[in-house]
């Protein structure tokens, strides 16, 4: 599904990410972790297509599209999602119009007819009791006074209404409390398929007590410096980043 | 007599414009007085960001000030609305009754706000005033409509129009005033208008301001002489210069003042919004909100005053600005200007001015809506905190289809 290769990017005169190779198939759950100033969420942020960050090298495959030739709404189309580790604020657009504008967006990238109300309303209804959110949270302004879980739980409520093919979840445990932790990582599990897949990025193992992941990377310096499965994770837990770093400066 | 003279060949030229025609001594006074001021230029400080002089001197023939071509007027009721009509400043129909609405021209009765060049300008040249009446206790519920029909196409149009409006204890209305041009020739409007609110008077004023390529300057005086309520907005989206002169007087206890603007200027426009909400009396509240988005080369100005006097006591006076400013040539002067003399009040003041938030962008962009469609969003969000603020269904509607419009264009 997604195929990165030797990708480097930079903001301003700072390289931040320094060559990653990262291939995730269908079906799978990839957790990339790692120390803070890794390039962690810039990986997230290039692969979502923010502007900040400028891609000197390598290339990203999608679904058979070269990913970095699209712009940020055209990948949401094609089904990435991120979710923000810091959800803006929007004042004055609610969430329920916001998702109704999205999704009428892609439905016409896609050549379907825009949702009737009625078909959208019953939708939501649904998608809200899947993230456990209220319609009276929906009908105010974007995330405007939200509570960090609200925002998250919101953000996992966008991504249950948009149905993408990969998500891209960025640190959306941070913040949390251990029943929101729950609700969202419910919320991701409900979301899984064979057909499409999930990129955690976390910095602690405990989102990956609920969402367990395939496969588990380390980025350290703007490269993937060590990959394996689950139990990658709580070695990282019990010993710190530490020995990992030596590693790769050993190496 | 004259000594004083700035700019005298302007002032000349508006001098032979005066002498035209024969004047009573109270527009000699007022013409004395506008002389003293002069047309204002970059260098008065009222008009430092909006030198409209300059603009008159450029485009009009000021020795012909004040004629502006005849022009037919109509007025009358329909179901739903009354319909003030005033055709190049002249209500030819010179006394009506519209469901017990008393429309009539009068001798001009007040001089409020001289102070003002325009306003001086305009007492020179008008000794009559269109003059509304509102019986008391009628609550009018058709909504009021002042259509102001502007036809320079046989010749510049300069005019001055006054228009008073006595709304009598326990009355209540709205009025909804716009202004329309026609022709090829150029406009200027010099307005002055004095609203007068008696004892629990209810007024829903709207001034919609949207016709390219006008000069207007506008003086307008809220005066609320008894406990009364005042919603106000001004929704200014297009126009050469506009000026706006806005004042609250609050002169008895227990008023409400809430004012509203919303100015949209794109191209070259200039669009300038003064208030001034002057709390004379004890146990008032004003609110006052003027947002912009201003785009290309055109400039906005906000200068917001708020007096308390030291009678004032107890008042609640809120004032707050908010600008996007959608290029990197596009203008904005704000200012507000708050002097207190009573000493138990809250008075709170803010502005702000920025371009549209990146990261807001970037976020509904993320979700699959286009760039364009992402800034339309924000954009319309952030007028409709203003639009919102009307209870008129019907009229937001119009509003918002307006602004759709306007901020729907590329940038």
């Amino acid at each position: 599904m997604l195929n990165i290769k030797d990708l480097c990017a930079k903001v301003g005169d700072k390289e931040i990410l320094r060559g990653i190779d990262l291939q995730v198939n269908a079906g799978e759950v990839h957790a990339i972790m790692g120390p803070n100033g890794s390039g962690k969420s810039t990986l997230a942020s290039v692969l979502a297509g923010r502007e900040d960050f400028e891609v000197t090298s390598g290339s990203v495959d999608y679904l058979s599209h070269n990913l970095l030739d699209l712009a940020p709404e055209e990948r949401a189309r094609e089904g990435i999602f991120l979710a923000f580790q810091y959800p803006v604020e929007i004042p004055g657009v609610s969430t329920i119009n916001f998702m109704k504008t999205a999704i009428n967006q892609a439905r016409e990238h896609r050549g379907q007819e825009p949702l009737d109300a009625v078909a959208f309303l019953s939708l939501m209804k649904e998608k809200m009791k899947l993230v456990e959110v209220e319609q009276s949270l929906l009908s105010r302004s974007l995330n405007e006074g939200f509570s960090g879980g609200e925002k998250k739980r919101n953000e996992i409520f966008q991504m249950a209404m948009l149905e993408p093919k990969l998500a891209i979840l960025d640190e959306t445990d941070s913040g949390l409390d251990i029943d929101a932790l729950r609700i969202v990582a419910n919320g991701v599990n409900k979301l899984r398929s064979k057909d499409n897949a999930v990129i955690v990025v976390t910095h602690y193992q405990r989102l990956l007590d609920h969402i367990i992941p395939d496969f588990v990377h380390v980025l350290y310096q703007g490269r993937i410096v060590k990959s394996g499965t689950k139990e990658l994770a709580l070695e990282l837990e019990e010993k710190g980043y530490d020995w990992i770093k030596e590693e790769a400066v050993a190496q | 007599m004259i000594t004083e003279v700035q700019n005298s060949v302007t002032v000349n030229a508006l001098r032979e414009a005066f002498d035209a025609v024969p004047r009573n001594l109270e527009q000699m006074k007022a013409f004395l007085e506008f002389c003293r001021i002069g047309l204002p230029t970059s260098k008065a400080e009222e008009y430092r960001f909006t030198p409209i002089g300059k603009f008159l001197e450029a485009n009009f023939d000021l020795s012909l000030y004040g004629q502006s071509p005849e022009a037919k007027t109509e007025a009358g009721a329909s179901d739903e609305s009354i319909s003030i009509t005033i055709v190049n400043g002249k209500l030819l129909i010179n006394e009506l009754a519209l469901d017990e609405v008393e429309v009539s021209v009068q001798e001009a009765s007040t001089q409020v706000n001289n102070k003002d060049a325009f306003a001086a300008l305009n007492y020179s040249f008008c000794a009559k005033e269109i003059h509304i009446r509102i019986p008391a206790h009628l609550a009018v519920e058709k909504t009021i409509f002042i259509n102001h029909i502007l036809d320079s196409q046989a010749e510049q149009v300069m005019l001055n129009t006054r228009i008073v409006l006595d709304m009598e204890e326990n009355s209540s209305c709205t009025i909804i005033e716009s202004f329309q041009s026609s022709g090829i020739n150029p406009v200027f409007t010099n307005i002055v208008s004095e609203y007068r609110l008696q004892t629990n008077a209810h007024l829903n004023y709207y001034r919609l301001q949207n016709d390219a390529g006008v000069y207007q300057v506008y003086n307008s005086t809220v005066r609320q002489l008894g406990k009364s309520t005042v919603n106000s907005f001004i929704f200014s989206f297009d126009g050469s210069v506009v000026r706006n002169n806005s004042i609250f007087s609050i002169e008895a206890e227990h008023c409400e003042s809430n004012f509203y603007g919303l100015y949209l200027p794109s191209g070259k426009s200039l669009i300038d919004n003064h208030t001034v909400a002057d709390h004379q009396m004890p146990n008032c509240v004003s609110n006052e909100l003027y947002k912009g988005i201003i785009s290309d080369s055109a400039k906005g100005v906000f200068n917001g005053k708020i007096f308390v006097r030291p009678d004032a006591q107890k008042t609640n006076a809120f004032q707050s600005n908010r600008n996007i400013l959608l290029s990197d040539t596009a203008f904005i002067n704000t200012k507000p200007q708050l002097e207190i003399w009573a000493d138990d009040v809250k008075c709170s003041h803010g502005c702000t001015t920025g371009q549209l938030d990146k990261e807001a962008l970037f976020y509904l962009q993320s979700r699959g809506i286009s760039l364009e469609q992402a800034r339309t969003m924000l954009l319309t969000a952030f007028a409709s905190e203003v639009i919102n603020k009307s209870q008129d269904t019907k009229l937001k509607h119009e509003i918002e289809s307006i602004v759709m419009e306007r901020l729907h264009s590329p940038y």
